[in-house]
């Protein structure tokens, strides 16, 4: 009896005692299994990587890198940018540190080679278009690869030699991972460029679907270029080894040769023109007015004034019938009229007082529309033109919106890419092996812009600094001013200056220069500092020198 | 049984003693209307005269009318002169069966674990809708704060000895053994209420235990009676304290000084301020009191509740029908014809729970309680109603326009009358259905000593809503003056919104559901003088609640043993296995094992008949329990939505997937290491002292990894299983209970003290030792040192630049903590205590009686918690257009520069002001009258003849005053929303 209710009452217990009853799985989300077995799912993720692009549209603080320089200022006393000029920058105050951005988009890049290797796409086999999608998948993976590469430029741009990571790591690996040497980080990117170079469509125009968005060849011959001219800099080319160089030049040289390119008739249209044909590699945005109502000149409908250039921007634009910098007592300068007779590209980057914006003509003297004392009016008394998209419109009820395209390279500032590596392996006017003198390069940007050639018979370091005055009068508010000042190790300029004007009567204008802002420079600025909370983490990272 | 053998001895007595002795019955129940089972009857001066209670305090003696009887259990005696039969005997105070979880229980005095209870008693101090509002200060060691809102949404923050974890710290609680919402439940119908708060009481409830567990049991039918039990009450509700809004004229005042001390021109002008202050022109220059236009001085409340309870032998019964309604606060419900839109609230409660014995060895209990009812409001939510009434200025605009539209601003379309008269109502209908069923079969027959049970329970509840709403037309009407002479030019109208249709709607809102199961099979085991009990417990639950990741299952296996010698030394051991279905497949369980110990020092000789410490108990506990309350599918890394790119040159753009966080591999659940020790006490007969220490040491918290992982990941790290926290806090209750001649009074109260330390959280890296928030309390506030207002310029130039916005004369100067020259995130300093729990919370409880008259009073105060004054227009005034309260008086001007306590008055939203710091982060202390009761019962031959058994008459009021250091306003509700409430209920129960 004792063991029939024993086996009863086991009996009992083993049957509400279902071995599966926690078992519960609700889901409302993909795995990676998910997205990596369906082709759609997978062009997504690849995306996503691509919108992991930088572009400088407000990406600090809401300001352009360009105003941690001495193209401008930003109107905003809070925004985090001044952290750059101010010296409060530091390792426990980082700023614009792209550490995890960078790594996050190398991260996707690594699983997706990793999940799509050998992939055959079961899902679609069937489909009619197989063979289709098939050609276009042929070159996701290399796209992948040139997206990592670009991130390494960004993160070497920034901090040297990083650590190397081609693979998906674990918190232990990476918590223990050393830098590699800068030389290591440029010989991987070259590397990968040249595989990619091989692989990657001149365009996708005549590919099914024509997504012209992607990356190609010339996106891949123009990173090289660029991270070549980086590494012979000064900066990373202590020795000055003229191999750097000529590397340097013959990976530009490639492009020009190519005739892929061309340059645009009006340095107008660099810029926000995805279709322009000097454009070699762009990031593209959907339609958008923030970067408009951001900077904007006060006193038009929406309008915050955003990035100020500045006078030390505005008095390196030359005048437009000599070629002479404005300081030459021969220049024909008129500090009371300093618009007139200059340099074209001027116009077509800074609004300036008396010029017309939208119609109306600007009113930036103290008490004008669009100056002091109103408040948030520019503090330099230039507004930005570039990339600024006149045609929009911020009146509430009736705003629009355009297209914005950031660019990467264009022809242009590959031709100025070359004329420097030129100068520096050969001097202005040797043509070396390649055909064409660093002169000959500039000359083509001068001639486009509607200013005299640069003269004959420079020395190297007279074209040196007339080149550098160049550039950055042509590439202005493109990304490339932060850099080349440290990659050159000349500084950037911290007595930062604007204009004050008076109106005597109409037309007329008293102009007198006033000092905006000092600021705080320091060579270690050269290179940014690796966050203090990564060092705390893992003992085997080395701090950039002087942070 | 029992019974029978005793009215057989005491006939045999009887036969040998004196001839006109008889048997005479009785009862004996405690001061919360319990029976009390196993207290010993001793006819005086004859101590082998003893007889014991049975489990439903009845006792039969053999003696005369008159005899002297002393009624004895634990530490409880009185002494009583013998009535005639059937006559019930109240002892002073003591607690019956005090229950711990899946029907366990036992008797106070042999308890080994650290239980607090509160009994029905004690709960009808007050008249509330949800039961969780009878609680403040009522049981030691729950912390329950108030919370406003309607009547249906009044649901307080409830701690179980603080909090031990930077997760979840909810509790699960249990009804009548199954998992179950206090709100479903009508006060009336609960017989107590209990924490669980050690490792040996809560190692049963393995992985949902951690956080302590709140055990309800509803009454239950007594033996041998046949009681009803009727009461009505009615009543009002008055909002407890809001702050003062200043009329238009000093409103405009406020405006022009902030406006000048922002460096701008006065926004109003003399004729504008003459105009608000004459209030000629109530139109245009309208002065509007919100709070006393919009709100009524009282609501309504009505209560009444019937209560059968009676049985024989073989069944017994508890039932109750109770009704409950309250009416809101607002105006203007009825400006619309076909509709009232005040707030109302209306729900029925029904019970039926019976005790039956099927068979000689079969008992069977059935519960089935039932929460029926609607609560109707205004179209519009009714926290954006009383945010328009505390944001919108009194110089806005009048309630109706002169053209008798709703009257608005350009800026201001929510105009807080219309919303409640003009935009429909809303009503929704619950129904909660809770039922269960347990079986017990004694084997005994079969093994001596053996029982099995069985329960059962089954809940469901459904929220369902209806309900017609509309759009309110409203006019604008702007006033042109001439700039030179002030006459008014002009006036523009302009009419907003539409006068629309009433809209129906329906839908589900909410739903619930549970089922659960109970195996118990129970062997007692009696030999010398120990006595061994163990079971072994098979538990499953399943619940389901609506939407996503809303489901929660978890199973159990437990063998629970407790043993004894000499009813002296108490010993308990919990093993379990406890699993949930948030863990990993396969991995769901995890091990749980308590043991606890008492000792009984009053039953040793030397204390045995002490008239000073009547009983002495120590108390001890040690185990594991656990915390499984996380985010669903931690287990996984999930795909989510990224970037999207344009790759076609006509900008269709594709969208992305990006991996977010890593799954974690190794997830488990917290797991808290409980230590208690405690000392029960009672001494002089009158003072009763409870005790307890304990330390918590809670490992396996759920952290963020991100601190601890390098960026060169690439993606967000795991969380894991890293976090600690220890929580360690003392308890202490004490009633002196005693009677001065016709006065019967008792005073007593309870404090705790709990206080936890983050000991791992992964922390960030924190540049200066002063910023790091591990070592301090969960949820410490951080915010700047204030150093005063900034006097002038030179005194902002002279002083560290501060980086949140531009400052002026009067704005709130820094300390520079680190000495950099500037005012940034890491100048912020610990200031005052957490933000999510008290560390000191008490209560004080005490009334008399004499001649059926008697008043009864709790107090319950806290302190310790810091709070944030945040609130716009109540603490932050005028920002965004927003109103101004008398809270503002003290603001800083260039004249009163030197007694200020509040910045400058500001237009802008000067986030260098109003941020987390020494200004705003105020002590939260209060204490708290939370009810007082006046009562009065008839005298028994005053009401004999209508058959009434007891008549009471009684007043009742809660929240009536508070003593803070916020004073403005209640401390527990310092922003805005439907008010905590006073509330005075009158009303008469009548016993049958």
């Amino acid at each position: 009896m004792k063991k029939i209710i024993n086996i009863t009452l086991l009996a009992i217990l083993l049957s509400f005692e279902s071995c599966d009853f926690l078992y519960y799985d609700e889901v409302s989300y993909l795995t990676e299994e998910d997205v990596f077995n369906e082709f759609d799912r997978t062009k997504m993720f690849l995306a996503n990587i691509y919108s992991q692009m930088p572009s400088d549209f407000m990406s600090i603080g809401g300001a352009l890198r360009a105003s941690g320089t001495d193209e401008a200022i930003h109107v905003d006393p809070f925004s985090s940018i001044h952290t750059f000029n101010d010296g409060s920058w530091s390792a426990i105050s980082t700023i614009d540190d792209r550490w995890y951005s960078m790594y996050s988009g190398i991260y996707n890049v690594n699983m997706f080679l990793r999940d799509t290797k050998d992939q055959m796409w079961e899902d679609i086999k069937w489909n009619e278009d197989y063979q289709e999608l098939m050609a276009q998948f042929y070159y996701y993976p290399f796209e992948a690869r040139y997206l990592r590469a670009y991130f390494y430029f960004e993160l070497m741009k920034r901090y040297g030699g990083v650590p190397i990571v081609t693979q998906i790591m674990t918190p232990e690996e990476v918590n223990n991972i050393e830098r590699a040497s800068t030389e290591d980080v440029v010989n991987f990117i070259v590397s990968e460029c040249d595989t990619l170079i091989a692989h990657l469509p001149v365009t996708y125009k005549d590919l099914p679907q024509a997504e012209t968005g992607r990356v190609t060849k010339g996106a891949a011959m123009a990173l090289k270029a660029r991270v070549l001219l980086y590494f012979a800099s000064p900066l990373h080319n202590p020795e000055n080894d003229i191999q750097r160089w000529v590397n340097a030049a013959e990976s530009a040289k490639a492009i020009i040769d190519s005739g892929w390119y061309s340059l645009e008739v009006d340095y107008a249209n660099v810029v926000n023109n995805e279709f322009s044909t000097e454009l070699i590699y762009e990031k593209r945005a959907g339609e958008s007015n923030d970067f408009e109502s951001k900077n904007f000149p006060i006193g038009f409908e929406g309008g915050n004034t955003g990035t100020c250039p500045t006078q030390n921007l505005v008095d390196a634009y030359e005048m437009a019938n000599n070629g002479l910098p404005i300081s030459d007592p021969n220049s024909g300068y008129d500090p009371q009229n300093p618009y007139a007779e200059r340099d074209p590209r001027l116009n077509k980057t800074v609004i300036v007082n008396g010029s017309t914006w939208k119609g109306q003509t600007m009113e930036i003297w103290y008490g004008g529309a669009n100056a002091e004392p109103k408040p948030n009016a520019t503090k330099t008394g230039y507004y930005l033109k570039k990339y600024v998209i006149e045609s929009i419109n911020l009146d509430p009820g009736n705003t629009s919106k355009k297209r914005h395209t950031w660019v990467y390279y264009r022809l242009g500032s590959v031709l100025l890419d070359y004329a420097e590596a030129m100068n520096e392996a050969y001097g202005p006017e040797d043509q070396g092996p390649f055909g064409m003198t660093a002169l000959q390069a500039v000359n083509m940007i001068r001639q486009r812009a509607g200013m005299p050639d640069f003269p004959s018979g420079l020395s190297q370091s007279d074209f040196r600094e007339k080149y550098r005055n160049e550039r950055r009068v042509e590439l202005a508010f493109e990304d490339h001013r932060f850099w080349d000042v440290r990659r050159w190790k000349i500084g950037s300029e911290t007595v930062i200056k604007g204009v004050k004007v008076r109106k005597i009567s109409d037309g007329v204008y008293l102009y007198k220069r006033k000092i905006v802002q000092n600021r705080v420079w320091d060579d270690r600025m050269n290179l940014f500092p690796i966050s203090q909370k990564e060092l705390f983490i893992n003992d085997k990272l080395t701090q950039n020198p002087g942070w | 049984m029992k019974y029978i053998i005793l009215l057989l001895t005491g006939l045999f007595l009887g036969q040998l003693s004196i001839a006109q002795e008889s048997i005479i019955n009785g009862r004996v129940f405690d001061t919360n209307g319990m029976s009390v089972d196993g207290a010993s009857v001793t006819l005086a001066g004859q101590p082998e005269r003893t007889v014991t209670t049975d489990k439903d305090g009845n006792f039969a003696i053999a003696a005369n009318v008159g005899d002297k009887i002393i009624v004895k259990i634990a530490y409880v005696s009185k002494t009583f002169t013998l009535k005639k039969s059937g006559t019930s005997y109240k002892l002073k105070k003591y607690q019956g069966d005090i229950h711990f979880g899946f029907q366990f229980k036992t008797k106070q005095e042999h308890l080994t674990s650290a239980v607090s209870t509160v009994f029905a008693k004690d709960l009808e101090r007050f008249t509330v809708i949800n039961p969780a509002n009878a609680l403040y200060g009522q049981i030691t060691g729950l912390t329950v704060l108030q919370k406003n809102g309607p009547p249906w949404n009044r649901q307080p923050s409830m701690r179980i000895r603080g909090i031990g974890t930077f997760n979840s710290y909810g509790y699960s609680i249990f009804v009548d053994g199954f998992e179950r919402k206090i709100s479903s439940y009508k006060l009336e119908e609960i017989e107590s209420i209990s924490i669980l708060k050690d490792a040996a009481s809560l190692a049963m409830f393995g992985q949902q235990g951690a956080n302590g567990i709140l055990l309800i049991n509803t009454k239950r039918g007594e033996y041998n009676t046949f009681n009803v039990d009727v009461k009505y009450e009615d009543g009002f509700n008055t909002p407890f304290k809001m702050p003062n809004f200043l009329d238009a004229y000093n409103y405009a005042l406020a405006v022009n000084e902030a406006s000048v001390l922002d460096g701008n021109s006065p926004v109003y002008s003399e004729w504008d301020l003459e105009d608000y202050k004459n209030g000629s022109k109530p139109y245009f220059y309208p002065n509007v009191n919100w709070k006393d236009e919009v709100l009524k001085n009282m609501g309504r409340n009505t209560n009444f509740v019937a209560q059968f309870n009676g049985g024989g032998n073989r069944v017994r019964y508890y039932s109750m029908i109770g009704y409950q309604t309250e009416k809101g606060l607002f105006n203007y419900t009825d400006v619309d014809p076909r509709y009232d839109s005040q707030l109302k609230y209306r729900r029925l409660n029904l019970r039926v729970n019976i005790d039956a014995k099927i068979t000689k060895t079969t008992t069977m209990k059935a519960n089935v309680g039932a929460n029926l009812g609607e609560r109707k409001y205004p179209g519009t939510d009714i926290g954006n109603i009383m945010s328009a009434v505390y944001n919108i200025p009194s110089a806005s605009f009048p309630v109706k326009s002169l053209h008798g539209y709703w009257g608005g601003t350009d800026y201001y379309g929510n105009n807080p009358a219309a919303q409640i008269g003009g935009t429909g109502y809303r009503q929704d209908f619950f129904r909660d259905i809770m039922a269960d069923v347990s079986v017990k079969q004694d084997l005994s027959h079969l093994i001596k000593g053996v029982t099995i049970e069985l329960a059962a329970s089954v809940d469901n509840t459904a929220t369902f809503n209806e309900g017609n709403t509309k759009t309110f037309e409203y006019e604008v009407v702007n006033v042109v003056r001439d700039q030179n002479t002030g006459i008014i030019t002009d006036t523009i109208s302009k009419l907003y919104g539409i006068e629309s249709d009433l809209t129906y709607f329906n839908g589900a809102i909410d739903q619930w559901r549970q089922a659960a199961l109970i195996v118990k099979a129970n062997y007692e085991l009696k030999w010398g003088n120990s006595e061994l009990m163990s079971t072994f417990m098979y538990n499953q639950s399943k619940e389901v609640g609506k939407g996503q990741y809303n489901t929660w299952l978890t199973q159990n296996y437990f063998l629970f043993s407790r043993y004894n010698y000499k009813k002296k030394y108490f010993a308990d051991l919990v093993l379990g296995a406890s699993g949930s279905s948030m863990l990993i497949d396969n991995k769901w369980f995890g091990f749980f094992p308590a043991i606890s110990g008492a000792w009984i020092v009053s039953e040793e000789d030397f204390l045995k008949d002490n008239s000073t410490i009547s009983f002495l108990k120590f108390r001890a506990s040690a185990g594991i329990v656990g915390n499984d309350k996380m985010e669903h599918n931690l287990m996984d890394q999930k795909f989510v939505g990224g970037g999207s790119y344009f790759y076609t040159d006509n900008f269709n753009s594709l969208g992305g997937y990006r991996p977010d966080r890593m799954g974690t591999k190794d997830l488990t659940y917290e797991k808290s290491y409980k230590y208690n020790f405690g000392l029960d006490l009672y001494l002089f007969n009158k003072l009763s002292v409870i005790m307890d220490a304990y330390y918590n040491h809670r490992t396996d918290i759920l952290v963020n990894t991100d601190a601890v992982v390098s960026d060169v990941l690439g993606v967000v790290p795991a969380k894991e299983n890293m976090g600690i926290v220890n929580n360690r806090g003392i308890e202490l209750e004490l009633m002196w209970d005693d009677c001065v001649g016709k006065l019967s009074y008792y005073v007593g109260g309870s404090f705790t003290y709990n206080k936890n330390k983050i000991i791992e959280q992964n922390e960030e890296y924190r540049p200066y030792d002063y910023l790091k928030r591990t070592g301090l309390p969960i949820g410490q506030y951080f915010g700047y040192e204030v150093l005063g207002f900034f006097r002038d310029s030179t005194d902002i130039a002279n002083s560290p630049v501060q980086m949140f916005s531009p400052v002026r004369p009067g704005d709130v100067k820094y300390k520079d903590q680190n000495n950099d020259g500037k005012i940034d995130q890491f100048d912020e300093v610990p200031i005052g205590y957490s933000s999510n729990y008290p560390e000191i919370y008490y209560s004080i409880k005490l009334g008399f009686e004499i001649s059926g008259f008697g008043v009864d009073l709790l107090f319950q105060g806290k302190a310790h918690q810091t709070l944030y004054l945040n609130s716009e227009s109540v603490f932050w005034p005028l920002r965004n257009y927003k109103s101004i309260t008398d809270f503002s008086d003290n603001t800083w001007t260039p004249e009163t520069a030197d007694e200020a306590t509040l910045p400058r008055l500001t237009l802008l939203e000067n986030p260098n002001n109003y941020r987390q710091n020494s200004i705003w982060l105020k002590d939260g202390d209060y204490l708290k009258l939370r009810s007082l009761k006046v009562h009065y019962t008839f005298p028994e031959k005053w009401i004999k003849w209508a058959g009434l058994d007891e008549t009471e008459f009684f007043a009742t009021g809660m929240n009536l005053f508070s003593m803070d250091k916020i004073k403005y306003v209640d401390p527990e509700f310092i922003t805005y929303g439907y008010p905590t409430l006073t509330t005075w209920q009158f009303g008469v129960k009548v016993s049958f």
